[in-house]
């Protein structure tokens, strides 16, 4: 649909219903929320921010395949906190230190974490301490961001001491209950301090048929030869708008493996940053799309490597049903000091319908002379031979259609690196395989 | 007694295409008879044998064939595989990120479960699998490693004949099994097969080459020529090719 210019630009400058909620939401609730009036002041500056810029379109560049502000119709109030108990999890039994935050409310914190020396403050804590940041770095600010900003009172920061490498990961649940459609923001952080280790779990999960939606930002900081590992498991309701920013950096000889596994929401996006803070970092993304139906999934990642010898890997995986689209967009810089950066970004796309679609947008802007990048791009149905292999060792279709679908996914899992979050996530995989490697119609 | 594969008059095409690869094969193999198939590149001996497991590429335009008297063509490949059929691929394909391990167990549990028998149990499967293994030099790395990923020629068609012991097949095709085998595997893969032969079980062996048979000797051997079965006779035969090559068989056809 293509309106003439003068409609165009009228259209551009009305505010939409979402983004008038914002203003108006936000003049309600902005008193109650905590903070320090310079924490006040941060919010609003951060709702100025987004009542100016507006929801992103798709004639924004990094926005062209999703389109937040003709999807985001309406924009439901801030959750009410609740204390519901919450049901089966999504990492099954994982064992891990166990914070919940449910629908937005204060995290519950579990016993015994304190003891392996780590810090863990709610973000209500850090707010009233007059901390609330607002400068992300290159990748990440967006409207979501500042909506973020303006409404966040929920979340927990890590602080992992030099030299501590936590016995088990940390499973942060962010649950939603909300009986109607509802706004929760939420901030998360880690710090890993020298030489020290963690890994962490996020998980999202709600209801279906409730249109809420999930803001999350979060930070992850990765001092010298420290390590961390933030895994992101999105499993939001069918009807849900789920909109997440990751900011990271990651100091000299330190390693980070960022893992985001998006299998829920009508709509949803990662915008995640990677900053190379030391030399001799590494850092991996190892990412999976699963979806059907008329789901929208983007992971939208920005690679900075302003310092040499570095090393990032990205091994992206989409598997796509009925009309579901998966968009991953790549951006590796690689600044004019970072010589012998070592950069590998590899997308793949198994179609199991030919109504789905797959969006790769990789992006390599190299400032460097002495440098190893490269990117790839697959995209396919599952491969008949291997299928007919596997259908004349006796396993019928659809089992042995599950058991490919599987392994394409795995790979991504594996490379993960921590075996018993990669035995939860492949038990989800399964468990979506299961309901999604139905008979085509017409094959 | 019922024959354990009996091939009548069968005329396959390629699938979406006009020309013909199968122009009329005949060929009845009884319990217990290991039956060699020999040919020039190009005559039709790897078509015949994906048309019997089942590759949905080609089209069967006329003709019929009966597994133990039913009707093979009617069974989906893995059903197929499942009463007892079993191809092991001139070209076996890489899988990657299924376990050599987890696919024979997901094979033979498959088959158990279409049949009604119980899964076996992992402690029993795995004995199992080791024993096995271990005749045919295939090593716990390899059953490690993903389907056929990395593996050699030979290990390739290790591979293959260890499927053909785990899951005990009625009727064996084997085609090529024995190209890019050095001798030594070759004697080694030959030893596998001849340890299934039974009175219970039949085969049939694709190749191109004699020496083959003369580690897996046939009861009869056929000639293959331009999608017809062109020659047939008892072990000798082979012999006689090996010396006169295919070309009176093929100017014969
Ligand atoms: N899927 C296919 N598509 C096109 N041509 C094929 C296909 N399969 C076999 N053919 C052709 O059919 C003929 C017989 O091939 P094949 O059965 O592989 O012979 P053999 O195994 O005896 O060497 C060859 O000419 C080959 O090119
Ligand atoms: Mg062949």
């Amino acid at each position: 649909m293509v309106g003439d210019t003068g409609m165009n630009v009228e259209v551009r400058n009305k505010q939409t219903a979402a983004e008038q909620a914002a203003s108006d939401q936000f003049a309600a609730v902005s008193g109650s929320l905590p903070g320090t009036d310079a924490v006040a002041a941060t919010r609003a500056a951060a709702i100025r921010r987004f009542t100016e810029a507006g929801l992103p379109h798709r004639r924004i560049e990094e926005w062209k395949y999703t389109d937040l502000r003709g999807a985001l119709r309406e924009l439901p109030a801030p959750a009410v906190a609740s204390d519901t108990p919450i049901g089966p999890d999504t990492l099954g039994e994982i064992d891990a230190w166990r914070i919940v935050i449910v629908d937005g409310g204060e995290p519950r914190l579990p016993d015994g974490l304190a003891g392996q020396g780590i810090t863990v403050e709610r973000l209500s804590e850090v707010l009233a301490a007059g901390v609330l940041e607002a400068e992300w770095p290159e990748g990440t600010p967006s409207a979501m961001l500042d909506l973020n900003t303006a409404f966040v009172a929920s979340g927990v920061t890590l602080r992992v001491p030099e030299g501590v490498h936590v016995d088990k990961p940390i499973h942060i649940a962010c649950v939603t209950t909300v009986p109607d459609a509802a706004s929760i923001y939420l901030r998360n952080s880690v710090e890993v301090g020298a030489g020290g280790s963690v890994t962490v779990a996020e998980t999202f999960e709600g209801p279906d048929g409730i249109a809420y939606v999930v803001n999350t930002a979060t930070r992850v900081t990765v001092a010298r030869d420290a390590q961390a590992t933030w895994v992101k498991v999105q499993r939001d309701g069918n009807k849900a708008v789920h909109m997440a920013t990751l900011a990271s950096d990651v100091g000299q000889g330190g390693r980070l493996t960022l893992a985001p596994y998006t299998t829920g929401a009508a709509l949803s996006r990662n915008q995640f940053a990677i900053a190379f803070a030391g030399e001799h970092a590494e850092a991996n993304l190892a990412g999976v799309h699963l979806l059907c139906d008329r789901q929208l999934g983007d992971t939208t990642l920005f690679v900075d490597h302003a310092l040499p010898h570095g090393t990032s890997k990205e091994l992206f995986k989409s598997v796509l049903d009925d009309e579901a689209r998966g968009v991953f967009q790549g951006k590796i810089i690689v600044r004019q000091d970072a010589q012998k950066v070592d950069g590998r970004m590899m997308t793949q796309s198994l179609m199991l319908s030919e109504r789905a679609e797959a969006d790769n947008k990789p992006e390599l802007e190299i400032y460097a002379d002495n440098v190893q990048c490269g990117h790839g791009a697959t995209s396919g149905r599952i491969d008949e031979d291997l299928l007919f292999y596997l259908r004349a060792r006796g396993i019928p279709e659809l089992a042995a259609k599950a058991l490919l679908i599987e392994a394409f996914v795995g790979e991504a899992v594996t490379a993960i690196g921590n075996e018993a979050i990669g035995e939860a996530l492949s038990e989800l995989t399964h468990e979506w395989v299961s309901r999604h490697s139905h008979q085509e119609p017409g094959s | 007694m019922t024959a354990y594969l009996e091939i009548k008059n069968l005329h396959v095409k390629i699938a979406d295409e006009d020309t013909e690869i199968l122009r009329g094969v005949d060929l009845t193999v009884n319990a217990g008879e290991v039956h060699a198939i020999m040919g020039p590149n190009g005559s039709g001996k790897s078509t015949l044998s994906y048309v019997l497991a089942g590759k949905a590429d080609y089209e069967v335009t006329e003709g019929q064939v009966l597994f133990l008297g039913e009707d093979l063509l009617e069974m989906a490949p893995d059903e197929r595989a499942a009463a007892g059929l079993f191809l092991a691929f001139q070209y076996p394909v890489e899988i990657p990120g299924v376990a050599f391990m987890t696919f024979l167990k997901a094979a033979l549990n498959a088959q158990r479960k279409a049949r009604g028998e119980a899964e076996l149990l992992t402690p029993d499967f795995m004995r199992m699998v080791r024993e096995k293994a271990t005749a045919l030099n295939v090593t716990q790395d390899m059953l490690k490693r993903p389907v056929n990923v990395g593996f050699s020629g030979g290990e390739k068609k290790r591979g293959e004949i260890l499927q053909m012991a785990l899951l005990e097949p009625k009727i064996c095709v084997l085609d090529e099994t024995d190209s890019g085998l050095d001798i030594d595997a070759l004697r080694l893969v030959s030893e596998g097969v001849n340890a299934l032969r039974g009175p219970e079980r039949a085969m049939i062996v694709i190749t191109h080459y004699q020496r083959l048979l003369d580690h897996i000797v046939p009861d009869v051997v056929h000639v293959m020529s331009a999608g017809r079965i062109v020659k047939t006779g008892g072990k000798e035969l082979a012999h006689e090719l090996e010396k006169s090559g295919y070309a009176a068989f093929t100017e014969a056809a």
